[in-house]
């Protein structure tokens, strides 16, 4: 198949859908068999920008993908744009040094400053159709969010010596602030990030987020897991669901039968890495006996057998993990519009455990130098699997009307307590 | 200024549509002139980013207008020439360079090695003096009940033996001073042997085997008057600061608090397994001497209970991770006290 005829296919697609002659499910699964079928997925790709496209042809990167017009009413230009990503691990892992150097010296005051740094480093090299993004948040008000915080947590530490039960009472507190921190996160992180000058924003209620977070996870244990792959719908449908590029509200279609069909083969695969596991050490346990009264050999194959099945126990949950990120991650982008923008995300789990067995290997053995290294190289790859397909360009986004000041409390707690929106 | 010449793209903040624009500085205002765009802005009501690695630079311009560029030569040369981002411009030259890279390395390590070393310190003792006795009431409780569950057990000493020793520790207490609500407490204890601790409050512990150990009553005033002087050089809340301080500055270098979130109160621990530093065993051990040289005229007392208490401990336990200054080391030091008083020099 060659280019023009692949356009073709994608075009007739979204004319039968819009048609209504084809369902979303049905939709969705062929225009994924096209985009990801290896011999399309070379054509489609467009060369690799190494350095961000010079100015002089602003418009080269962009128009990737123009059919001929099919009839005198030419229909909207199909595109597919990639997310490319431009930074260097050895420019990142300057500016890191440097930002851990100057959060020191001035006694963590610095660490507002290296933290948007950091941010906007990542933002500035994520380019989608020749533009990359933009990280807004001022960092004086960073500061006074991380000031809060870490005002709440040394209170927390002293009080654990001085008064232990006010300690417990504060950090059930925290507990029950979290839905509300979170929210206050999503929301300052959106509204600090843009695109071609167009601010996110976040449109989540507290309420859905204390549902989200706080009720339904309570509930959990009572249906002895069965709830779990809801609930990460619940938390997705509101992270994806409610954000906005501009006035442009974004739209969820996750559905359940997804996501429990994703933790159905997470539960086989564990049971299958227990299984494993449990060969091993009998094998190992039988070599011993077989070995009878040769020590070495006895000691050699137990010890042997105890060090390859804590391997395979530690691999195979890594891969199970993985496996419900990337697919996860694949379905929601999948079911995700923004406007006429289309999302796909084609991830390997194989992929992301050797990504994440690999860097863990190089930060322990650097003994945490290769920690930007690291993070560049996974930002790379998630962001090599991650593109657009939209119908018309991607210059039709419109500002929000309004401002928000949001406060950055949330976001200096999600950042202190590494909280998880769940993703 | 023709040398300030670059192409950009204009975004106007209203839509995402990029306009291919060219701007001129002409000394007070950007000329950006492109397809259906044309702004003069004055300079002042633009706002330069700060520059950040090979990233493009974004120039605000007023009404919510912003400037995207790959001439990073032509920004540079403008914010020179108006002495624009200077610190973050300052920062933006450390990162462009290996060599001052390596050097902020060094500089990280020696700063860190240094601060642990004395600024830490400094800042714990301040806070520990700055904290009211009445606040290390609760805290004392607290390390003592702890200490009751896991080590300690009722003393089985006979009880007029006990008030013995309560009242040459209560001379010691009113000689010493420090406004602290002295008491002695009695435990036996067969898993730390002899020993003897002090809480923040003013409560000091005696363990059965080191009333035991001691051949001659002034031994054991010689360690109470020790035992006093951690307590009115606040060691223990100078230990538990410093050691909250390490923390805190670990966890901005890893980046995560929570892995130190989960480490429980640490009292016990401090006094039971680490120890004291070497300078506040010194320390103490000068109150000690002090007031054994008052009323004995010598420290001989002391240096003999610790030569014993090395001995006994040595046979259990060989703590090489210590942090307990060689006895030697402390026995030397008082005996020099000693020389010292003899010979008129103090």
């Amino acid at each position: 198949m060659d280019t023009t005829r692949l356009s073709e296919e994608l075009l007739r697609l979204g004319e039968e859908f819009r048609a209504g002659k084809l369902t979303p499910e049905e939709y969705h699964e062929a225009k994924k068999r096209l985009l990801l079928a290896p011999e399309n997925a070379r054509l489609l790709e467009p060369p690799p920008p190494a350095r961000a496209p010079r100015l002089e042809e602003p418009r080269a990167a962009q128009a990737v993908l123009e059919p001929p017009p099919l009839t005198a009413a030419a229909p909207p230009r199909l595109q597919y744009h990639r997310f490319t990503f431009t930074g260097s691990a050895g420019e990142f892992f300057r500016i890191w040094v440097v930002n851990l150097f100057l959060s020191v010296v001035t006694l963590g005051i610095y660490y507002a400053w290296a933290k948007v740094r950091a941010r906007q480093y990542f933002y500035s090299h994520t380019f989608l159709a020749g533009h990359p993004f933009e990280y807004l948040a001022e960092p004086v008000h960073v500061l006074k969010g991380h000031l809060i915080v870490g005002g709440g947590l040394l209170a927390y530490y002293l009080l654990q010596y001085f008064a232990p039960e006010a300690s417990l009472l504060l950090m059930a507190l925290g507990f029950v602030l979290l839905p509300w921190l979170l929210h206050q996160s999503l929301r300052f992180t959106a509204y600090n990030s843009a695109y071609r000058n167009i601010r996110f924003r976040f449109h989540g209620t507290l309420g859905q987020s204390y549902l989200s977070y706080f009720l339904l996870p309570l509930l959990t244990p009572f249906t002895l897991g069965l709830l779990v792959p809801y609930v990460r719908l619940r938390q997705r449908q509101y992270v994806f669901g409610n954000a906005a590029l501009g006035a442009t509200r974004a739209q969820f279609g996750g559905e359940v039968g997804a996501f429990y069909a994703t933790y159905v083969v997470a539960a086989l695969m564990g049971l299958g890495v227990y299984a494993l596991f449990a060969v091993v050490l009998f094998a190992s346990g039988g070599l011993a006996v077989l070995g009878g009264d040769f020590g070495p050999l006895v000691t050699g194959s137990v010890f042997g057998g105890l060090f390859l099945g804590y391997l395979v126990l530690v691999l195979g949950m890594l891969a199970v993990q993985q496996h419900i990120y990337a697919s996860l991650a694949n379905h929601a982008w999948q079911k995700t519009t923004l406007g006429k923008l289309r999302f796909v995300s084609n991830l390997r789990t194989r992929d992301l455990v050797w990504l994440s067995v690999s860097n863990f290997l190089a930060i322990v053995f650097t003994l945490g130098l290769a920690i930007p290294w690291a993070k560049v190289r996974y930002t790379k790859h998630v962001l090599d699997h991650l593109a657009v397909v939209s119908y018309g360009d991607l210059e039709e986004f419109t500002a929000a009307a309004g401002k928000v000041r949001e406060g950055s409390v949330g976001e200096a707690a999600a950042d202190f307590f590494n909280i998880d929106v769940g993703l | 200024m023709s040398d300030l010449e670059f192409g950009a793209f204009y975004f106007d903040g209203r839509s995402s549509r990029a306009h291919p624009v060219r701007v001129r500085f002409d000394g007070r205002r950007l000329r950006v002139a492109g397809e259906g765009v044309s702004l003069e802005p004055l300079i002042e009501h633009c706002r330069v980013n700060p520059p950040l690695g090979q990233a493009r630079r974004v120039i605000r311009l007023p009404e919510e207008g912003r400037l995207e560029t790959d001439d990073r030569q032509a920004v540079e040369r403008l914010e020179a020439r108006l002495g624009l981002n200077r610190g973050l411009t300052w920062v933006h030259r450390l990162e462009a360079h290996w060599k001052l890279v390596v050097a902020c390395m060094v500089g990280l390590v020696l700063f860190s090695w240094a601060f642990v070393r004395w600024g830490l310190p400094f800042l714990a003792a301040q806070a520990a003096f700055a904290t009211p006795v009445a606040v290390t009431e609760p805290i004392s409780q607290q390390a003592l009940k702890v200490l009751d569950e896991r080590f300690l057990e009722p003393s089985k000493l006979p009880p007029a033996r006990r008030r013995e020793l309560e009242a040459a520790f209560a001379r010691v207490a009113r000689d010493v001073g420090g406004g602290y609500s002295y008491r002695l407490e009695f435990r036996s204890s067969p898993k730390l042997g002899p020993n003897a601790f002090a809480l923040p409050s003013g409560v000091i512990v005696f363990t059965d085997d080191l009333v035991h150990l001691a051949q001659d009553d002034r031994e054991l005033v010689g360690v109470m008057a020790h035992e006093v002087g951690h307590v009115i050089h606040r060691h223990s809340l100078r230990q538990l600061y410093q050691g909250l301080g390490v923390f805190l500055m670990i966890s901005i270098l890893v980046g995560d608090v929570t892995s130190v979130t989960s480490l429980g109160a640490s009292l016990p621990a401090v006094l039971v397994n680490n120890g004291y530093s070497r300078d506040f065993e010194l320390e103490a051990d000068r109150t000690a001497g002090t007031y054994l040289l008052r009323h004995y005229g010598t420290t001989k007392p002391l240096q003999n209970v610790l030569h014993r208490l090395t001995q006994a401990h040595d046979t259990s336990l060989p703590d090489l991770l210590s942090t307990h200054p060689a006895t030697p080391e402390r026995m030397e030091r008082l005996r020099r006290m000693e020389e010292g008083e003899g010979s008129g020099k103090r």
